[in-house]
């Protein structure tokens, strides 16, 4: 069973069983394969330089709103009744946004390695990665609730009794990531 | 916001506020057009949208949570307001930390 999180001088603890270790890994490397861009396997990086003065957005195209849902969701519209300038912030947030993201989740990644390679499970996290920690946690719980189907109009989690294994499954990942988030949130905000 | 319904009384108590509140809107359209826009989402938790208006705006812990419970009870509000490019940053940052925000021409 997961630890809440504990402080030791300016940093917070926890531990993870091996079976949550993986299931969480897991989650970060499907979150991870959403936010990279599907061309980005074959087309070269935006040119370092551009990206270094925050110029990459006048160099490539405009992306589209993604169609995956879950990115939809990670990778929202910057306007809401103007699709041209919600076009152009998408042009100009989308690169640093996404890395943003992917920054987060490989921190996350990370401290749950070090888990793997504690007898305890043991994870430290230091002041500096508090907030990649807590936005991880946030996406991971934003994508589960876009594949449960947690809306505006249904805002209580679906019981893991009324749904498919592979749901089921989700919905308690998406259970046991809210209670976590909170403990960590808490814990930050409790100084 | 809506004119009183009918009236004299209703019009008469209302004529105060008709004459100071161009003044105001002056101030406000000219220094901070734009607003920054929370909308309220199912999945985000109340304490972490405390958490993330206290850590990236600076707010108080109070002002913080009062914020948060406006989005959550009315749907929507702003959290912010400045020029476009603030706006656009503080938008930004928004969706880095999973919060559902838009850019409006401040009101």
């Amino acid at each position: 069973m997961a630890h809440a999180f504990a402080r030791v001088g300016d940093r917070l603890t926890t531990q993870l069983e091996p079976v949550e270790q993986i299931l969480l890994g897991q989650l970060i490397d499907e979150l991870s394969q959403v936010l990279r861009r599907p061309e980005d396997a074959d087309t070269p990086a935006v040119d370092p330089l551009a990206r270094e003065l925050g110029l990459e957005g006048l160099t490539g195209i405009a992306p589209e709103p993604p169609d995956n849902p879950i990115a939809a969701r990670l990778l929202p519209d910057g306007y809401r009744d103007d699709p041209i300038a919600a076009t152009e912030f998408r042009r100009y947030t989308d690169d640093s946004l996404r890395a943003s993201k992917l920054a987060d989740a490989e921190v996350m990644k990370a401290g749950l390695e070090a888990a793997a390679d504690d007898p305890s499970g043991r994870i430290e996290i230091e002041p500096a990665e508090a907030d990649h920690w807590v936005r991880a946690m946030n996406d991971l719980r934003l994508a589960l609730g876009v594949e449960l189907g947690i809306t505006n109009e249904s805002q209580i989690p679906p019981d893991p009794a009324d749904l498919d294994e592979q749901l089921a499954g989700r919905a308690m990942l998406y259970d046991f990531l809210t209670w976590w988030q909170d403990g960590l949130v808490v814990a930050l905000m409790g100084e | 916001m809506s004119l009183p319904e009918c009236g004299i009384i209703g019009h008469v108590t209302a004529a105060p506020f008709e004459i100071a509140e161009p003044l105001t809107h002056e101030v406000t359209e000219t220094d901070k057009p734009w607003a920054c826009i929370v909308w309220d989402d199912p999945v985000n938790l109340m304490s972490y949208v405390t958490y993330v208006f206290m850590t990236y705006f600076h707010y108080s812990k109070e002002k913080s949570q009062q914020l948060m419970l406006k989005v959550h009870n009315e749907g929507k509000t702003a959290v912010n307001s400045g020029t476009l490019e603030e706006m656009e940053r503080d938008v930004a940052a928004m969706h880095s930390y999973g919060l559902w925000a838009t850019m409006e021409r401040d009101s």
